[in-house]
């Protein structure tokens, strides 16, 4: 296996009393497309920072293409950031702007010009080189943030959540453009958001952070359909835990008991242990299909329409926690309704933390 | 790491400039504070003491308290006046479109570009040619002239428009415009009132200038600190400054902590 | 335009009274005295008369009368050696406030940065006497040390005038340049090291130009209060020397010639303003 892009060893950050990392352990391949996932605190943007060399960890080493870039600063690391407010220096040109990395490593002017061209095409603004910050719009200035990072050529390209000010549609667009981008220039690019949705679209590898720790990573379908943990769950989309307990386990099958009914699912646990499943809200049908079975009749509390898809909260007999499920489209649906559900055991995760 | 001693020793200049220039700063006023304490006649070394005998001599003139009592009559009353018609004014124009609005904006902080000197000479002159006779009126009249851009300046820039809405607010619920000016928009602009007045008073009681010029018999502290250093160095001129300073200080902390502490808790 | 309802016109009536107070101050106490002073400018005093024909001989003998034209020269030397010396001297000290010194004991260190502002002006300036003064702290010193046998006067001179400006304007400039720096985004910082610039790097082309807007702002502070500052000059100056200020109160007070004096207002008037004009570019003032 080649060297990874970039390895965490043990890396621990404390600010005081206060634990912002702990027992961090990653690799990140060259060339992928990394989303660092989670909530507000969770430690994914003090991870960022420690790669970037804007903090120096508490513990544990950074290693960049197998080089430790543990003690540099972040002037001599082959990193480059796109900040959340761009940082643009207003008192420059786009092109000075986007040159100005080159600058420093000595690229001589005449060099430098094409490059910035080549980088302001490359975000679609190659007519800009001679405009001020102030009169480009924030998408725009964001796109010329990328291009700034890019044009270096660093081994790693950081991006610290730099779609939050963007609006709905735009940040659509831009999430595909980041994504061509990368796959066109080949760099590995890591990317800091806590929108779940945003790191589905554009990441290859997702790692799931929280409270200072790694919850879970993968790619986005193994870490949606199949999470390792009930935070990973709950944090990745809308999800139905349901509590129980292993009665039996035997090869890789796990007899479970629960308030709506014994299932048997794929996974390891201990008989006894107490677990929980995960069923997404898109597995919980309102009729028969196939290898689905009957989890009892349920009553409709609640329905929203969300343009692709109903989502309703049912409450089954004799089961308090509320369940959500969604219903196609064109299935119109009243509160008050009645549904028999049904699930396909295959589509339950097996959660033991 | 690589070290505590490198940064250490990378800070060195650094801290050595930060000393050279607070000593530097602070040289003039520690010499004057520490031969105010002076017991001999002349305020420089050697330094015999302590004494309070200039302090005596300070507290025991009267017409350097009286000064003393003028400046601190004529700041009050010249800074309550700049802040009040400050204050009319900038709620008149920050809440209602009146025409040449930028224009009007313009001519009362127009006095802040002017050097005090010319200010002072302007109404030298135009008392003089009125025959209005030189006093501490006519120092006041000067002082709300400097005041009143700085106070208006302040509270028109803090009347945008999220203090409008409450106002607005207040309209309907049945206020009248009194009630909308003493009920909420005074206490709103509480801070900011007072922060003029303060700055005003500050200004006032140091001005010299204006003061000098368009006063005659009786004057304020700095004319008064002025004629005394005719008589060349005097301790008992270390003593009166220093009093002033001393106490501008204890002033400030007092505020600080009474004023902005307990807004701050 | 629609006819304003009784209502609108009676609180654009109360508007205007708020207003006038303050107007008619403003008019009577600071327009009104300049014009006249612009008028003065025109007129004459022979003997112990005022002739009011317009004339242009105050401001013909400015330029003729060397000592008059010299002391504005002086006044414009001065103030450019004081305005450079002290935004030299303060940015460094801004800059360590800002960017060396914890946060916690910045305020501390700023407001013990400014502490001397607390001395009235005319103190402050004669406090520069006690040190500079034949007799004076430093030719005491200097006496101790043995580098000198007799006591030596350091004031009296131009020398004493700048030394007792640059104190005065480097707290006053230490104090905005340090606001100046503290408002700027650590952004800007980071993404300069982020692509590779070092500190000095980061400093010179980032940091400096962002905060040179609030130096020019501050230095044509410094320069207005310097150019027209009679205290500073008269106390520590000697009267070799002359500057602008003190020229105009000579004839003020010597002489009751106010239509020089007037006259060498309005002059000194005409190069506060075309310094503001040089500046402008730099002096747009946003509103909150």
């Amino acid at each position: 296996m080649s060297t990874p892009a970039v390895e965490f060893r043990d890396i621990a950050m404390c600010f005081g009393e206060k634990v912002a990392l702990q027992g961090i352990n990653l690799s990140i391949e060259e060339g992928s497309f990394v989303v660092l996932l989670g909530p507000s605190g969770g430690g994914k943007t003090t991870l960022l920072n420690i790669l970037g060399g804007f903090l120096a960890p508490s513990a544990g080493q950074v290693l960049i293409k197998g080089a430790d870039v543990t003690c540099v600063p972040p002037a001599k690391r082959p990193t480059t950031t796109v900040f959340q407010d761009y940082a643009l220096f207003p008192h420059m040109s786009i092109a000075a702007n986007v040159g100005f990395g080159l600058r420093m490593r000595g690229v001589p002017r005449a060099e430098r010009a094409p490059r910035v061209e080549k980088a302001l095409d490359m975000v679609g603004l190659g007519h800009t080189a001679l405009r001020r910050v102030d009169e480009l719009s924030g998408g725009q200035r964001q796109r010329i943030a990328l291009a700034r990072a890019l044009v270096v050529e660093p081994s790693v390209l950081l991006l610290d959540e730099p779609l939050g000010a963007l609006d709905l549609k735009l940040r659509r667009q831009m999430q595909e453009e980041l994504k061509a981008i990368q796959k066109r220039v080949g760099t590995t690019f890591v990317h800091v958001t806590h929108d779940q949705e945003e790191a589905m679209a554009i990441g290859d590898v997702i790692v799931v952070m929280n409270e200072g720790s790694i919850e879970d990573q993968g790619t986005p379908e193994r870490i949606y359909l199949r999470p390792a943990s009930r935070f990973a769950a709950n944090f990745m989309g809308e999800n139905n835990l349901i509590e129980g307990r292993v009665t039996q386990s035997q090869a890789g099958k796990v007899r479970v008991a629960t308030a709506l009914g014994d299932f048997t699912v794929s996974g390891e646990a201990q008989t006894g242990a107490s677990i929980a499943l995960s069923l997404r809200p898109e597995h919980l049908h309102p009729e028969a299909g196939d290898g689905g079975l009957a989890l009892g009749s349920a009553k409709v509390i609640e329905a929203g329409f969300f343009g692709t898809h109903h989502q309703c909260s049912v409450v089954r007999d004799g089961y308090d926690t509320v369940l959500k499920l969604r219903l196609p489209q064109k299935r119109l649906v009243q509160p008050g309704e009645t549904l028999a559900l049904h699930a396909d055991p295959a589509d339950m995760v097996l959660l033991t933390r | 790491m690589r070290g505590p001693l490198l940064h250490l020793l990378r800070s060195l200049p650094l801290w050595g400039y930060v000393l050279l220039l607070y000593g530097f700063i602070f040289l003039p006023v520690a010499v004057l504070v520490l031969f105010s304490f002076q017991d001999s006649r002349l305020p420089v070394p050697p330094f015999n003491g302590p004494s309070l005998r200039w302090y005596e001599a300070v507290f025991s003139d009267a017409r350097l308290l009286e000064a003393l009592a003028n400046s601190v009559v004529v700041a009050l009353t010249s800074s309550l006046a700049a802040v009040v018609l400050g204050f009319l004014a900038a709620y008149a124009l920050a809440r209602h479109r009146l025409p040449f609005s930028g224009l009007l904006q313009g001519f009362l902080t127009a006095p802040l570009t002017v050097s005090y000197l010319i200010i002072a000479m302007g109404l030298l002159i135009t008392f003089n040619a009125l025959g209005v006779p030189k006093s501490l009126l006519t120092v006041g009249i000067g002082h709300v002239v400097i005041n009143l851009p700085l106070c208006f300046a302040i509270l028109y820039s803090q009347m945008g428009d999220h203090q409008a809405n409450i106002e607005r607010a207040a309209r309907d619920l049945g206020a009248r415009e009194w009630q909308v000016i003493t009920l909420v928009t005074v206490p709103m602009l509480w801070p900011a009132l007072f922060a003029s007045f303060f700055l005003s008073v500050t200004f006032s009681w140091d001005e010299f200038i204006i003061a000098f010029m368009v006063s005659r018999f009786d004057v304020t502290l700095p004319v008064e600190i002025w004629s005394m250093l005719r008589s060349g160095l005097n301790p008992k001129t270390n003593a009166i400054g220093s009093f002033v300073f001393l106490i501008s200080i204890a002033t400030v902390l007092v505020l600080d902590l009474v004023v902005f502490r307990s807004r701050k808790a | 335009m629609s006819p304003s309802t009784p209502r609108q016109s009676s609180t654009r009536a109360r508007a205007w009274g708020f207003l006038l107070p303050a107007l008619l101050w403003t008019g009577a106490f600071f327009l009104a005295p300049l014009v006249i002073m612009a008028l003065y400018s025109l007129w004459q005093r022979v003997g112990t008369r005022l002739v009011t024909e317009f004339t242009l001989v105050n401001y013909h003998d400015f330029f003729a009368k060397s000592f008059l034209l010299k002391s504005l020269l002086n006044s414009i030397e001065v103030t450019l050696i004081v305005t450079l010396v002290s935004v030299l001297l303060a940015y460094p000290l801004a800059w360590i406030l800002a960017e060396r010194v914890p946060r916690r004991w910045q305020r501390l260190a700023l407001i013990l940065a400014i502490l001397p502002f607390w001395t009235s002006y005319v103190v402050r300036s004669y406090s520069w006497l006690l040190v500079l003064s034949e007799g004076g702290i430093l030719s005491n010193l200097l006496l101790d040390l043995g580098i000198t046998a007799e006591p030596v006067s350091f004031a009296n001179n131009r020398g004493a005038t700048v030394v007792g400006f640059v104190h005065f304007f480097v707290m006053l400039l230490t104090l905005t340049i340090y606001a100046n720096l503290v408002q700027l985004s650590p952004s800007y910082r980071k993404a300069a090291a982020d692509l590779g610039a070092g500190p000095l790097r980061s400093f010179w082309h980032v940091t400096l130009p962002l905060t040179l807007p609030g130096i020019m702002v501050g230095a044509f502070l410094t320069f207005v209060l310097c150019i027209g500052d009679y205290i500073t000059p008269q106390i520590l100056g000697g009267n070799r020397e002359l500057l602008l200020p003190q020229t105009i109160m000579l004839q003020i007070a010597r002489r009751s010639d106010f239509p020089m004096a007037s006259a060498l207002a309005m002059v000194l008037m005409a190069v506060v303003s075309l310094v503001y004009l040089a500046c402008a570019r730099w002096l747009k003032i946003d509103r909150v």
